[in-house]
């Protein structure tokens, strides 16, 4: 993966989305007819490597779709998913996999996001199993090493998903995320329906790991408030689209689109009792 | 877990002497009696039959024959057959060896044949094999067993593609043992084709459905998201995650394992314990009755515990409370 096509003076971004558009087609029934929905339309960013883009919008902008055409769940309709100089829109799950390490995702509702019926080792060693990467003895050491950086007792290993507390839950799935080393990690709405404290444990927790290791991060959140503290920079969706984007304080500072000056209104509000969720 | 194993075994025995009081009591309260065709009999005294009945003690009252049978379970007799003359042990050993062997093939068959079925067609959803499969299952959940087996027996009576009736050929006793074994698998072939039709479609339809759900959970998506797709994703991610329903299915039909055939076996002429116990029915050849019927009770327990067990096994969420969750 260091094959870099002429390279620049200045060094090409981790990622660089172009023009990126997913059309869903709602399934009809005898009584509806089938339609279709454009959650995402020409959307184009860029990510430089160990810095946090924060995504915001009110829900059902198409942030999340955003962040599933990029973690490769879905496959994007039309555009670029540039990353280390290959368009991951392009290929096919199979081609996908060795590229599947350095792009992780850690999603809303840690509860669903594991298997219920593996232990917290089975989930986290799994990513490492598909990608043939080391000896048991050496998954283990890597698994106790991602519990460990995600602020979990290594012992804990044997116990199943459901034997966690929300925030330890958002912190197993980061540990599973992050077993594998990744550059790029796509946090869609991690800390939504986490208590305050828990929030600011597991925001403190994702700033330090991304000091560590130098992970970028695409956290993608409707609360602006909180993106003011976590990213570099902030792009604001609405409607499918790019409406806004630019440095965190200015943006914070100095909205220019209606949407963003809402979402900061509204971020203002739920300062207090946050987690209200979508 | 040795104290939960010890508190469903005491609920067990309890429930069977519950089962046994009941069944006892409905039986001897049915209308007619062994005796009741030698009685049309005018060759035959009323004395005589009074002494009949003295002799397997019909005239005693109720508590006192109830004893006795409890007796006999205890000795392993399990009652006496007055029609064969015979402990009803001995009498059902043969037959229910023979239930047993057609039952276990059956039950092997459909569940090698739905779970896959099942998964496929769950991780194809609404494709043409989906849709083939749905169509089918509905089909045959809506066809009654006994409908399927005349209409298989007539099939096998106009081709003579297969034996019908009885269990093995004549001359079977000079066969080789593997010619012993294709003869016993002809004869079974008509049976079992029967159970696994009627089986495999509610085991297809409940798997699919909860195979289904488990498909477009967020975890599915997590674990595609780290590349894990193909078999690989459908057999250690998803049908682990879908097991449930299935484990309890599998419960039930480890309990029909001797009471599910028994419809089939009086129209295919299987020798199991489907026509010894129509026989004794229409007889009032009661402990064989009873005997059949705490079989019956004693298997749906057996299965419902095994399934409780395999669900505790299975799933982390039902093991939660116990002390060792490392």
């Amino acid at each position: 993966m260091n094959s870099q096509p002429s390279a620049p003076a200045t060094p090409p971004p981790l990622l660089r989305v172009q023009e990126l558009a997913k059309t869903y087609i709602r399934r009809g029934s005898f009584t509806q007819p089938g339609a279709r929905v454009q959650a995402v339309k020409g959307v184009s960013f860029s990510i430089e490597a160990g810095s946090t883009l924060g995504l915001a919008g009110s829900s059902g902008c198409g942030k999340s779709t955003v962040a599933r055409c990029i973690g490769r769940i879905e496959r994007p309709d039309e555009g670029k998913i540039l990353f280390d100089g290959h368009n991951l829109a392009a290929l096919s799950f199979r081609e996908l996999r060795p590229f599947r390490p350095a792009i992780q995702m850690v999603f809303q509702d840690a509860a669903t996001a594991m298997n219920p019926s593996f232990s917290a080792a089975d989930i986290i060693a799994e990513p490492l199993l598909i990608q043939g990467i080391g000896t048991a003895e050496e998954r283990a050491g890597r698994v106790r090493q991602a519990m460990q950086e995600a602020g979990l007792p290594a012992e804990w290993s044997g116990r199943a998903a459901h034997d966690f507390s929300g925030g330890q839950r958002q912190r197993l799935t980061l540990a599973r995320a992050l077993v594998l080393k990744p550059k790029l990690l796509v946090l869609d709405e991690p800390l939504t329906g986490l208590d305050v404290s828990t929030r600011a444990q597991i925001a403190n927790l994702l700033l330090a790991v991304q000091a560590a290791h130098g992970i970028a991060y695409l956290f993608i959140s409707h609360d602006l408030f909180l993106l003011g503290h976590l990213a570099d920079r902030i792009a604001v969706m609405s409607e499918g689209q790019l409406v806004e984007e630019g440095p965190t304080s200015q943006i914070m500072a100095r909205p220019q689109h209606a949407e963003t000056r809402k979402l900061l209104a509204a971020s203002g509000r739920q300062l207090a009792p946050a987690g209200a969720g979508r | 877990m040795k104290s939960y194993v010890a508190r469903r075994l005491a609920r067990a025995v309890l429930l069977l002497f519950a089962v046994s009081v009941l069944c006892f009591l409905l039986t001897r309260l049915a209308p007619g009696s062994f005796f009741d065709e030698i009685r049309l009999n005018p060759q035959i005294s009323p004395q005589t039959i009074a002494a009949l009945q003295a002799r397997y003690g019909l005239d005693e009252p109720l508590p006192l024959r109830y004893g006795r049978w409890a007796r006999s379970v205890a000795r392993g007799d399990f009652g006496f057959s007055i029609a064969y003359n015979t402990p009803v042990a001995q009498l059902m050993w043969a037959p229910a060896k023979h239930t047993l062997l057609l039952g276990g093939v059956a039950m092997l068959l459909c569940w090698l044949i739905s779970i896959p079925l099942a998964v496929w067609s769950a991780a194809y959803e609404r494709s043409w094999f989906d849709r083939g499969v749905s169509a089918l299952t509905s089909l045959f959940i809506s066809i009654p067993e006994i409908v399927l087996a005349l209409a298989l027996l007539a099939f096998a009576m106009r081709s003579h593609a297969l034996p019908v009736g009885g269990m093995t050929s004549v001359g079977f006793d000079e066969l080789t043992a593997w010619g012993k074994a294709v003869d016993i698998a002809r004869h079974m072939l008509a049976p079992v084709v029967i159970l696994v039709l009627v089986g495999t479609p509610v085991i297809v339809r409940h798997l699919r459905a909860s195979v289904a759900e488990v498909l477009h959970a967020p975890f599915v998506e997590a674990a595609r998201g780290c590349g894990i797709g193909g078999a690989r994703l459908l057999f250690r991610h998803v049908l682990p995650a879908a097991a449930n329903p299935a484990i309890s299915l599998f419960g039930l039909s480890l309990a029909a394992l001797l009471s599910g055939s028994l419809l089939v076996e009086v129209v295919t002429g299987w020798p199991g314990l489907g026509p010894l116990i129509l026989d004794a029915t229409l007889a009032r050849d009661l402990d064989v009755v009873v005997a059949a019927a705490m079989l019956g009770a004693a298997m749906m327990i057996v299965g419902n515990f095994a399934a409780d067990l395999l669900l505790l096994a299975a799933d982390p969420r039902i093991r939660t409370g116990s002390p060792d969750a490392g």
